[in-house]
């Protein structure tokens, strides 16, 4: 959860105001987000570049939250039926 | 061909139309009914002289009938097959008069002369011409678009939420001038984000960034993939020509139709039907987009197949297609693939590593329940693990009554975000949600 974390505080204050921390990174994206640095972009090109990537990391491999709960099934309604109708037959 | 009375009734145009259908759907009030391979047809007595005379055209699904009504399929044609699916012995087996085989020959001729139209002399002088035009555009507003991404980042989204309903306004126009209306789709896209909700910040970052990633893509077209070109130009909004799709071999298979749903768009009606095929294991999804009062082209009934050739869209992994050719319409067979959430979120990963453009990915389950507790639902898997969905009525209690908390096979829609559900059959009912 903390890559989102750390993603979304820099975008919100601005990387005019406070640059992306790029050592903070999963080592996963260490790699790609040294060849953007390294690059000769503006700040926030980099900025875009590198959260580019690390969200596609972050929603690969994100995990909904789960929960195990009691499941009871609602017992089977039971219908009482004119003779005749075409319900009858259908089930 | 099996349909079930509520997938007659779902063809309805309104509750009007259902009424009277099933009032007509009795043999005393047809003085005819007939049935061959290829259609249905039977003559009704109506307030005018001569009967109606009603036909449903059985292999692609459409419905034709003489009364003056213009709702469509009109009464008679919803009774008609109405009775047909409650008793199909009543009808007589003959052979076509001429009043049907010259309707469903015309259908015919007009699929083949849709193929046929085109052979016009291309200038391609001109065409080149505009299409560097064009280009040039598009390069122009991408460099703005840029601009105005970077200016956004530099400054903080802190204070997006205040002008939350025009600060995307001008960049997308400004992308309709540019001829990239993909790009100003995907800038609408931002005015949609709840920002009263607990992460907008995330949802507005993730849609930034991927427009950004869209603009840094087209600007790198020369050095991608084939497939990555074709993809990364849809994004940006250059069409491609159904006509040109159509002339491609197309992937025949028994398509099940699993969902059909409805999103309206500026005075438009997309209809999304998705369809997997059963021996190549492929998703595909058709869409129609309906002005107000025409007719679909193509009649799709969840909870049915179609044999049918298919050519999808050139892209990664592409799941849009269109219709080439519709052999019959068959009952629905598939029960559900995965049987847990950790196969379905692993589909989920797959989707969203080969395209990062991915939202989310069509997955159908075994053994699905639907379960609310307080104002919270939830879906639980076989195993017993749940997983919260967004709650939202009347769905809510239509799932539950159609359950009881049972489990059912499901088609979903699975996001990083949400599981939203589709439709869900058992015992050889189908529902549509």
């Amino acid at each position: 959860m903390q890559l989102k974390e750390t993603l979304v505080n820099t975008a919100l204050i601005g990387t005019g105001k406070k640059p992306l921390p790029a050592n903070e990174l999963p080592d996963a994206l260490q790699a790609s987000a040294a060849m953007i640095a390294e690059s000769k972009h503006d700040e926030e090109t980099k900025f875009l570049s590198t959260t580019a990537a690390a969200l596609n990391y972050y929603r690969a491999g994100v995990q909904p939250v789960k929960f195990s709960l009691p499941a009871n099934a609602a017992p089977d309604e039971k219908k009482n039926l004119l003779p005749g109708s075409r319900f009858n037959s259908a089930e | 061909m099996t349909f079930s009375e509520e997938q007659v009734i779902a063809l309805a145009p309104d509750a009007g139309s259902v009424k009277s259908g099933k009032d007509l759907a009795t043999a005393s009030k047809w003085g005819l009914l007939c049935v061959s391979d290829k259609a249905l047809w039977g003559e009704c007595q109506g307030s005018g002289k001569l009967p109606y005379q009603a036909q449903v055209d059985l292999h692609n699904l459409a419905f034709k009938c003489s009364c003056p009504s213009r709702k469509f399929p009109c009464k008679h044609g919803l009774a008609l097959l109405l009775l047909y699916v409650r008793d199909a012995a009543r009808f007589s087996r003959a052979a076509e008069p001429e009043w049907v085989t010259q309707w469903i020959d015309k259908r015919a001729d007009k699929v083949e002369k849709k193929s046929e139209q085109k052979e016009k002399p291309v200038d391609a002088e001109a065409q080149a011409k505009r299409s560097e035009a064009r280009a040039r555009k598009i390069a122009d507003g991408i460099d703005d678009l840029q601009v105005w991404l970077k200016d956004l980042v530099r400054n903080g989204l802190l204070s997006v939420p205040e002008r939350a309903y025009d600060f995307w306004q001008n960049p997308s126009k400004r992308m309709i001038d540019a001829q990239a209306p993909g790009l100003a789709a995907m800038l609408r896209g931002l005015g949609k984000i709840n920002y009263y909700g607990a992460d907008w910040q995330y949802e507005l970052l993730n849609k930034l960034t991927r427009i950004y990633l869209a603009t840094e893509a087209y600007k790198q077209l020369n050095s991608l993939p084939q497939d990555w070109v074709e993809e990364v130009k849809s994004l940006i909004g250059f069409t491609q020509s159904k006509e040109e799709l159509l002339a491609q071999p197309g992937v025949r298979d028994t398509w099940q139709v699993l969902s059909r749903t409805y999103v309206e768009e500026e005075q438009i009606t997309i209809e999304r039907n998705w369809l997997y095929g059963t021996n190549t294991g492929r998703y595909a999804l058709i869409l129609q987009f309906i002005a107000k009062a025409q007719v679909p082209e193509l009649n799709l009934m969840p909870g049915t197949s179609v044999d049918a050739e298919l050519v999808f869209y050139k892209g990664v992994n592409p799941l849009r297609a269109l219709m080439k050719t519709q052999h019959s319409v068959g009952p629905f067979s598939i029960t559900g693939i995965y049987n847990d959430f950790n196969a379905a979120l692993q589909a989920l990963s797959d989707g969203v590593s080969q395209n990062p453009f991915v939202d989310s990915v069509p997955v159908l389950m075994n053994n699905v329940s639907f379960y609310k507790q307080g104002s919270d639902c939830y879906l639980v898997d076989a195993k017993g693990e749940c997983i919260k969905v967004r709650s939202h009525q009347p769905r809510d209690l239509y799932l539950l009554s159609i359950t009881g908390g049972r489990p059912f096979n499901m088609f979903l829609q699975a996001s990083e975000t949400e599981f939203e559900p589709l439709s869900l059959w058992a015992d050889k009912k189908y529902y549509v949600i």
